[in-house]
């Protein structure tokens, strides 16, 4: 790797130049990752997935299809979120370690490359995983909403012969059993939900590389980092009560030139911890959209737009505090 | 200032700073997520007591519909024990509304689970009751019923638990429904017709749902005539409008209404234009008008009889 750093030296300060660098050192991070056999766990996810699809059962087909839906994509929501932090957070250290961060960083390789080159490579790892696991999720899910359609329709079948069903009914029913498994089938919703949960990974690596720029261990990057992902969650309520109006005193008392009411004991304190979750985190409830695509609603391009923007502005913040942070640090 | 302060005071203020503008595309961005209902409900806090503290945390976590996924089969294997065990349904099925209040498919079967299955597993059919039987079997249908209504309320665009709540109010099984309130589940058949999703094409289920409400409208004291006309326009409005359940209320209304042997859908058939009755054969106080007063006129002599065996009615 260092050989090919040292090739883009000679005109470091141009634009392509730069881009190698970034795309040499993203292929080492993905190597590195590669070699840490992070792909083993995508046997573990082939295990759950044939649980969830396979072995157990719940109360109707459409119910099933959910529970194969609910777990693949839970499944590559914790997934991508865990890995994003840790391998933010092991990955730092062990370039230090390793001493590999050295070696780079003694060739014309500035730190913001460094660092941009190690999140693109945690994001690539991660892209090619949700990928998998998704055609895998998918696969699982085509073969279950086979069978589970053949099953309903021989079932309706089987009552129109035996009188149970007149035409009409079994035509309506055929209806609203295709419309009901198509629903919890493989939709273009599905493939937008991946791209929402990647985003979401995206936002919370970049936090966890912030973090690791300036913690003093490993498992402080780990700890702090997955504090951050679940007050993230509850940042939105957070937000909400710190732009709240402020209360309003009652229009009798502005009448009788009354002061306004006391604000109810702990409020100022309340508002300034609200504050400060809503000026620090970023908003993870923002990407929960994949609960709604897995009941069967409607994600617009328009709505992953507006998520990519916001995201984008996240990285933005969270790079460019991790950059501040790592371009001065001691090493 | 040592340029590491100064780093790290940049990186601050950088997080600081830039709350000025993301707060407001934070807020926008979530407004515009909510209209759309791609965001859940907020997170009902009481359900703390009921859920373990990890699985409260996933859930705040994201992780909200795989959990209620999971009670959903927990409920399952509580309902096929022997004898099922009818509060662990209620409890799981509880926490998989509150957990996804916008998902009809929950409220659906905690209604269907406790106005149906729990309910009836109460009733004796024909044997004694004991006081407490009766007892379950009232608390667990009333309670289903407030489950939908419920439901409702949070899905009100979502034609699935106007249905299934019409069909327990105008459930005929005096086992299950004592008292139904056919009323009550016209209004429920109509409103789910009118739902989006009911009226998504070919919008054979808004008219099945209509011809429920009918159906449901002619049981219903003081609105047989409305009923009557209603289902008189619908079955002659197409060929396939001759469900058993429509010719068996128009036939059970033709007594009510003492219709003339020679108007009714037996000597008529179907007809391809709007038909009226004339109103004098009506009772002497009409409970809704049929029509507006100028098209209020008697039909055609020779109606309702095939033009081969014409003849003039008296």
């Amino acid at each position: 790797m260092t050989a090919s750093l040292a090739s883009s030296s000679p005109a470091h300060r141009g634009f392509r130049p730069w881009v190698r660098r970034l795309w040499v050192l993203t292929g080492h991070t993905f190597t590195q990752l590669v070699r840490m056999k992070v792909f083993y766990f995508l046997l573990v996810f082939s295990l759950i997935l044939f649980v969830a699809g396979f072995v157990l059962s719940s109360v109707s087909p459409d119910a099933e299809l959910k529970l194969v839906k609910d777990t693949s994509f839970g499944v590559m929501q914790i997934f991508s979120a865990l890995f994003g932090i840790v391998g933010m957070a092991l990955l730092l250290p062990k370039d230090i370690e390793d001493r590999t961060l050295y070696t780079i960083l003694s060739k014309p390789v500035r730190r913001y490359e460094y660092l941009l080159g190690k999140y693109f490579g945690v994001l690539a790892v991660l892209g090619v995983s949700l990928v998998i696991m998704h055609v895998m999720a998918c696969g699982v899910l085509h073969l279950k909403y086979s069978v589970a359609m053949s099953d309903e329709m021989q079932g309706l079948e089987e009552a129109l012969e035996k009188g149970k069903l007149d035409a009409a009914s079994f035509e309506l029913a055929k209806e609203e059993a295709v419309e009901k498994l198509s629903l919890q089938g493989i939709r273009p919703d599905l493939h937008m939900a991946v791209v929402a949960i990647f985003l979401k990974a995206a936002v919370i690596t970049a936090v966890a590389m912030a973090v690791s720029t300036f913690a003093g261990s490993t498992i402080f990057t780990l700890l702090a980092t997955l504090s951050i992902y679940v007050i993230g969650h509850l940042q939105a309520t957070a937000r909400e009560s710190f732009l709240a109006p402020p209360r309003q005193p009652h229009m009798q008392q502005v009448q009788a030139g009354e002061a306004a009411p006391p604000a109810p004991a702990g409020s100022v304190p309340l508002r300034l911890a609200t504050g400060i979750v809503a000026v620090i985190f970023p908003d993870f409830q923002v990407y929960n959209v994949v609960d709604a695509v897995v009941e069967g609603k409607t994600l617009t391009w328009g709505a992953i737009g507006k998520m990519g923007a916001l995201s984008a502005l996240y990285l933005a913040i969270y790079l460019g505090a991790a950059i501040f942070l790592f371009a001065e640090k001691e090493l | 200032m040592r340029p590491i302060l100064r780093n790290q005071l940049c990186a601050v203020g950088l997080i600081l700073g830039s709350a000025v503008v993301r707060l407001p595309v934070e807020t926008a961005v979530t407004e515009d997520l909510l209209a759309q209902n791609l965001l859940p409900a907020k997170l009902d806090t009481s359900m703390r007591d009921e859920m373990s503290q990890e699985t409260f945390v996933a859930a705040a976590g994201g992780l909200r519909s795989l959990i209620a996924s999971y009670y959903e089969v927990e409920a399952f294997i509580a309902f096929h024990q022997q004898p099922s065990r009818w509060d662990q349904v209620d409890k799981y099925y509880t926490l998989c509304c509150q957990l996804q209040p916008r998902t009809t498919h929950y409220w659906n079967m905690y209604g269907w689970m406790l106005s149906k299955n729990a309910a009836m597993s109460y009733a004796t059919e024909g044997e004694a009751t004991t006081g407490r039987e009766e007892q379950m079997l009232e608390y667990y249908r009333d309670k289903g019923l407030a489950v939908l209504l419920r439901g409702i309320a949070h899905n009100p665009d979502s034609y699935v638990l106007y249905r299934q709540a019409g069909f327990l109010y105008g459930e005929l099984n005096p086992q299950i429904n004592p008292h139904p309130d056919h009323a009550k589940a016209a209004a429920l058949f109509l409103r789910g017709s009118k739902c989006p999703d009911a009226m998504r094409p070919p919008g054979n289920t808004a008219k099945y749902l209509y011809r429920f409400h009918l159906y449901e409208l002619a049981m219903v004291p003081g609105q047989e005539m409305r009923a009557y006309d209603a289902l008189l326009t619908l079955y002659r409005s197409s060929v396939d409008e001759d469900f058993p359940t429509t010719i068996t209320s128009i036939k059970r209304l033709e007594e009510q209404l003492k219709v003339p042997i020679m108007y009714r859908i037996d000597a008529v058939g179907k007809k391809p234009e709007p038909y009226r009755i004339p109103s004098y054969y009506l009772p002497s106080t009409p409970l809704l008008p049929l029509a507006k007063p100028h098209e209020n006129k008697l039909p055609p002599l020779t109606y309702g009889i095939p033009s081969a065996r014409r003849r003039p009615v008296h």
